[in-house]
């Protein structure tokens, strides 16, 4: 039994000193489900130090993390505490970013999008537990962001999620406060109280605006659509890749809308 | 990744020896094991671990429990096996019952300190009564055992009326000796 390269007894050593420490050493057995908890927090762990592994080694960067014999495969423990390091570093990561935006975070009136990011964001930064449960991001982000969050779990959910708000507060600022509340509400009279992502009706308001009467046939919408968000991009967003590939995960569902018109 | 198995991995460590290792204390208490004995014990533990869906690691509680219970009033070598075995049943049950709210050695003063006095070595009683009674306490919230390491805490929640002991010799006396 192994999980990624490591065998499942390399693994327990590792669950048993979480126990004691989850236990503060009171107790000498858990539920099967604190357990099995436990295992996650291990591998979620260990899956953070072998993918910024993989990282690096795309990067072609000198590992600094191995020790003096390099590509060795590093021991469960090492490899599990330079992963729960790797973790409180997001955490961090997380915190840094969500103060940059908070200043100047604008919700547009919707609830929705001001509750999630401005009560939700410091219940994780509070309760969030890298060491018993890292694989459990704590909060739900009922605000829907335009990036698919199902694979992700602990803190890369969180900190993809806030990088989400960043650009999508990144693309709203640069517009009119009334425009974009306009926009919202011409789509929907009450969406101050909806559960819909805001970015994406004014990004289409948008496009729809630049492509005016000349829709293109169906078989050519998508790269059309591409090609106007391109161009607002470089022209208003300084050609920033970020905001672009963000942008771009709501060119399909767009192009569905269209198409059913 | 089977979570049977890794944690049947985790909980299948040889516990025997330090079972047996117990007679060197609980033989001045006229209690002793057999090899035997000990392994029924190690055995009826891990039967009781999965039912109740529990995963030892580390040090066993049985021997804990027995080193708790070898100088009680109520448990002789004729039954000194079956107790134990029971006390262990009744143990992880009360572990889940409260929670994990409560440490081993708070849950076994109180069980300990139960069975010696209200319990009179009644078991069915340990197990139906006053730890069902404290159970719900903890569960409501209750924390108080913390302090008392699980010492003189069934009196707050006991609703029976109990004889005093020094009250009801004096009673005795005053109805045998008149």
């Amino acid at each position: 039994m192994k999980y990624l390269e490591y065998e499942i007894e390399e693994l327990i050593p590792i669950v048993i000193r979480l126990a004691e420490k989850y236990t503060s050493k009171e107790s000498t057995s858990i539920t099967y489900e604190a357990a099995a908890h436990l295992m996650e927090a291990v591998q979620y762990c260990i899956r953070e130090y072998v993918q910024e592994e993989q990282e690096t080694d795309k990067e072609g960067e000198a590992d600094r993390q191995m020790p003096e014999v390099s590509k060795k495969k590093v021991p469960a423990e090492l490899a599990y505490e330079r992963g729960y390091q790797i973790v409180l570093e997001k955490v961090d990561c997380v915190r840094r970013m969500y103060h940059v935006i908070l200043p100047n975070f604008k919700s547009y009136g919707n609830e929705n999008y001001k509750d999630t990011f401005e009560k939700g964001i410091p219940v994780f930064l509070r309760y969030y537990n890298p060491r018993f449960a890292p694989q459990d991001p704590v909060i739900t982000m009922d605000y829907p962001v335009l990036w698919s969050m199902e694979q992700l779990q602990g803190v890369d959910a969180v900190e993809k999620y806030v990088e989400a708000i960043r650009l999508e507060q990144r693309f709203l600022g640069k517009l009119p406060d009334e425009y974009v509340r306009r926009t919202l509400e011409e789509y929907q009279y009450d969406y101050e109280r909806q559960f819909f992502n805001i970015c994406n009706i004014v990004l289409r308001g948008i496009l729809r605006r630049m492509m005016g009467e000349n829709v293109p046939e169906p078989e050519h919408l998508e790269r059309a659509i591409e090609g106007y968000l391109r161009i607002l991009v470089k022209e208003q967003y300084k050609d920033s890749k970020d905001l672009l590939r963000y942008l771009r995960e709501d060119v399909k569902d767009f192009c569905v809308e269209l198409k059913q018109r | 990744m089977e979570e049977k198995n890794w944690m049947q991995i985790l909980s299948g460590q040889n516990q025997l020896a330090k079972v047996i290792a117990t007679n060197q204390v609980t033989e001045k208490f006229g209690l002793v094991l057999s090899e035997e004995d000990a392994k029924l014990l190690v055995n009826e533990k891990s039967k009781s671990l999965k039912e109740q869906k529990r995963i030892e690691y580390g040090e066993s509680i049985l021997p804990k429990i027995i080193y708790e219970f070898c100088d009680s009033d109520y448990i002789s070598q004729r039954n000194y096996v079956e107790t134990i075995g029971h006390l262990q049943d009744i143990f992880f049950l009360y572990k889940n019952e409260m929670m994990d709210e409560i440490s081993d050695d708070e849950l076994l003063h109180f069980m300990k300190e139960q069975f010696e006095t209200v319990c009179y070595g009644d078991l069915e009683y340990l197990e139906s009564t006053c730890l069902d009674v404290f159970a719900q306490a903890i569960r409501a919230g209750y924390q108080g055992y913390h302090v008392t390491e699980g010492k003189s805490e069934y009196g707050k929640f006991d609703l029976a009326s109990r004889w005093d002991h020094e009250v009801y010799l004096e009673v005795l006396k005053e109805l045998c000796w008149r």
